[in-house]
């Protein structure tokens, strides 16, 4: 599918053209320039169905949020919010499971999740009068359509977005420059390194059986950063392009393969949509299973992340996955506490070489769940656990993935690594200030990367969700 | 504010175009060193992976006393090979006496090498023939147009490889290894190796390449590097077919010459890494036998 992605040739056209007439624009038609460039970015997908499917959930929406407002009942305000949030969950569920589970072909639903969610958040937050309904239409139109955020997310609150969409708009030379050297980045880490690590992936994870050992090791660590490299890369591009419309989007990743627990993971990884999930599943579950204390907390823990997983797609491998982790959130439940006082006890609390070991472990457990997340089919991933630790008799560079690819891999990961650790972020001040000439070089130098060693890759992996 | 950041940004294009001008004819420098393009030669290997692993070309170089191109693309078919045969007399027009092009069985299968094969000339976008084959098979203007503008983007793992390569003048290229035979026999019977067919359209510019050859008054010699004899069998009566269109080229034009190396090599599967490419060992034998084969074309 020739689409508009961030990373395609037709945004670096399209983009340039939208900001030069956003700056030519009055103030007073910018939202109007931006949400005609949104449905026009939604319909360069080429799929009919997507920019209705929008504007459909944009109406159910406004209309449920005022009549909720205006309502004066408890109960018709709960009428009102459940027509809402049911009208836009029935959609959800019509486009993305009822094809697979009629044995029609699946349709493609790009964006559909992450806007549904966010207008669920935004019913709520007007239910528990944490915020007003927008009254514009068209404002309120932009902030569910705002085309950075569209295919991907973040999730954002109404409330954080529809105000910075609609103040005026003064060009501020450190948000244009800071926006497109992030988008640069993002752009770095999807089509050099998260695209280059497919390679290796999709040529074992396609064809598992041909391999034994440390190749199914490799290809499973690979994963992790490929789906990191990949999802992060996008999410930076849409900061990085709202950056330039003086909109700071919500960070999505904050170095969650360097969490020290499972939870902790969960804190870091694909933010917007933890918080998501734990606001309107596992908070809710939470309470109304509170008689239960421990149990009901791990019982809440299991159901969010089987949602979770389910969300993702219908297969047994997203249900796996989504229950693997909330089997390892439930247990730590209860296991948490006694790990804590036996730290204390050996006066290891603040060792670093438990948070090693804690952040290798924590590592290791989430890409056990990748297998299922990433493999063709739950017989591949069972395959695939199976014969991890049995030696290999198959050359490790296959299916394109050269011995130069290694090295660039090689090169980049652990230097990302060591750039996210807390040590390393307190020299990146100085550099990111320095003086012109050497800021210059390292953009040029990031420019050249990105065009010498970008790989042609597909799609972002998380617009399948 | 705004015209400052404008103005920056117009530097900074200006700036990023010149740094790719300049990495981009470094790089082009090192693929033409790797491809012989840069030299005056005697003899032009053309062909895919099969030339790239079959033919240790320095060595042919040094056993043959002439100078030695070896211009060879992974998954090159028919098209992007004539495309590369032109360009390379474009440049050197007058040097080449012998053209080894090497043939396989797919030889006229249309699909199935690399769809994208052409992605891997886009560093020649310069020349016209190159530019004409790749605007052709180029999957959208964009593509192409992006190419025309960013020259480094014309390059990915593999150029960029072998025009490291070729500045540092390694041009070995062999895999070490063995064929696993009974793999092998596993995949032909459960019909997982692709197909030999004869498609017209590859036949046709098959015969313009030869016209092309002939009519720059160059010999042409359709090698068969060899492959392992359970692919050559696996279909043996469509093997026969498309050999026997190489023998017919050779029998009617004193200056098409067929050698095949499937009868002397085939059934040594110590000389394979897989089922159709020569290891180390087999680059090395086959080169010893093709420098005694051409030396002979040569002194003629």
């Amino acid at each position: 599918m020739d689409v508009m992605t961030f990373n395609s040739i037709t945004y670096f056209l399209f983009f340039p053209l939208l900001f030069v007439l956003f700056q030519a624009c009055r103030d007073r038609w910018r939202w109007a320039l931006l949400l005609a460039a949104s449905f026009g970015f939604y319909g360069a997908l080429k799929v009919p169905w997507l920019p209705a499917v929008l504007a459909l959930v944009i109406l159910i929406t406004y209309v449920t949020g005022r009549g909720l407002w205006a309502c004066g009942t408890e109960r018709g305000k709960r009428l009102w919010f459940w027509t809402g949030v049911g009208a836009n969950l029935l959609i959800l569920l019509l486009l993305k499971y009822l094809p697979a589970v009629a044995g029609m072909q699946t349709l493609v639903t790009i964006g559909v999740s992450y806007y549904v969610f966010q207008a669920i958040s935004y019913l709520a937050d007007i239910l528990l009068e944490i915020a007003e309904p927008e009254h514009h239409l068209g404002h309120f139109a932009l902030y569910l359509s705002f085309f950075p955020k569209l295919l991907q997310g973040p999730i954002e609150r109404a409330g954080h977005v529809i105000l910075k969409l609609t103040k005026p708009y003064v060009f501020v030379s450190n948000m244009a420059r800071s926006g497109m050297l992030i988008f640069a980045w993002g752009l770095f880490k999807k089509v050099v390194v998260a695209d280059r690590l497919a390679l290796f992936v999709n040529a074992v994870y396609g064809d598992v059986h041909v391999y034994t050992g440390l190749p199914l090791v490799l290809a499973t660590w690979f994963y992790a950063f490929q789906l990191y490299f990949d999802f992060s890369g996008y999410t930076d591009m849409a900061l990085g392009s709202a950056r330039l419309f003086n909109i700071n989007l919500t960070q999505n990743f904050n170095s969650p393969y360097l969490a020290t627990s499972v939870a902790e993971f969960w804190r870091r990884w694909h933010i917007s949509f933890s918080r998501w999930i734990l606001d309107y599943i596992f908070k809710p579950l939470q309470m109304a299973w509170r008689d239960w204390r421990t149990a009901g907390t791990a019982a809440s823990l299991v159901v969010t992340f089987l949602a979770s997983g389910i969300w993702h797609g219908v297969s047994w491998g997203f249900v796996v996955w989504g229950g693997l982790h909330g089997v390892y959130l439930a247990t730590s439940v209860y296991y948490r506490p006694w790990q804590k006082k036996i730290h204390k006890a050996l006066g290891i609390t603040k060792s670093p070489l438990l948070k090693v070991w804690q952040t290798v472990v924590t590592f290791n457990l989430v890409c056990f769940a990748w297998i299922f997340f990433r493999a063709n089919s739950l017989s591949d991933a069972f395959y695939i656990i199976g014969n991890l630790f049995r030696t290999s008799n198959t050359p490790l560079w296959s299916g394109g993935f050269s011995k130069f690819d290694t090295l660039v891999i090689a090169g980049i990961i652990p230097v990302y690594l060591l750039l996210n650790t807390p040590i390393s972020q307190k020299i990146s001040s100085p550099v990111l200030s320095a003086p012109m000439p050497l800021r210059w070089s390292l953009y040029l130098l990031l420019a050249a990367g990105i065009c010498i060693l970008y790989e042609q890759g597909g799609y972002f992996l998380y617009s399948g969700f | 504010m705004m015209k400052k950041f404008l103005v920056k940004l117009m530097i900074f294009a200006g700036l990023i175009l010149l740094l790719d001008r300049g990495i981009a004819a470094l790089l082009q420098r090192g693929l033409d060193r790797y491809y012989g393009l840069d030299k005056r030669a005697g003899v032009l290997c053309i062909g895919h992976s099969h030339t790239m692993l079959g033919i240790d070309g320095a060595k042919l170089e040094q056993g043959l006393g002439v100078p030695v191109a070896k211009y060879a693309v992974n998954g090159a078919n028919a098209f992007d090979r004539l495309a590369m045969i032109r360009h390379y007399f474009a440049v050197r027009p007058d040097t080449v006496r012998l053209v080894v092009y090497d043939v396989d069985d797919h030889a006229f299968t249309g699909a199935g090498l690399s769809a994208n094969s052409y992605r891997l000339l886009y560093p020649y976008l310069e020349t016209p023939d190159i530019a004409r084959h790749v605007r052709d098979n180029a999957g959208s203007w964009k593509e192409y147009a992006a190419r025309r503008l960013l020259r480094l983007l014309r390059y990915n793992s593999v150029t960029l490889n072998l025009a490291l390569r070729g500045t540092l003048r390694r041009y070995d290229n062999f895999k070490t290894g063995r064929v696993d035979i009974q793999a092998l026999k596993n995949e032909i019977s459960a019909g997982r190796r692709p197909p030999v067919t004869i498609e017209q359209e590859m036949v046709e510019v098959f015969a313009e390449t030869v016209r092309f050859v002939r009519s720059h008054h160059a010999r042409l010699v359709l090698f068969s590097i060899p492959t392992v004899d359970q692919v050559n069998n696996m279909n043996r009566e469509r093997h026969e077919q498309v050999m026997e269109i190489f023998r017919r080229y050779a029998e009617q034009d004193p200056g098409v010459i067929f050698l095949d190396y499937n009868p002397t090599f085939s059934q040594h599967y110590e000389l394979f890494c897989d089922p159709i490419h020569l290891n180390r060992d087999g680059q090395r034998q086959v080169t010893d036998k093709a420098i005694h084969d051409l030396h002979r074309l040569l002194q003629e």
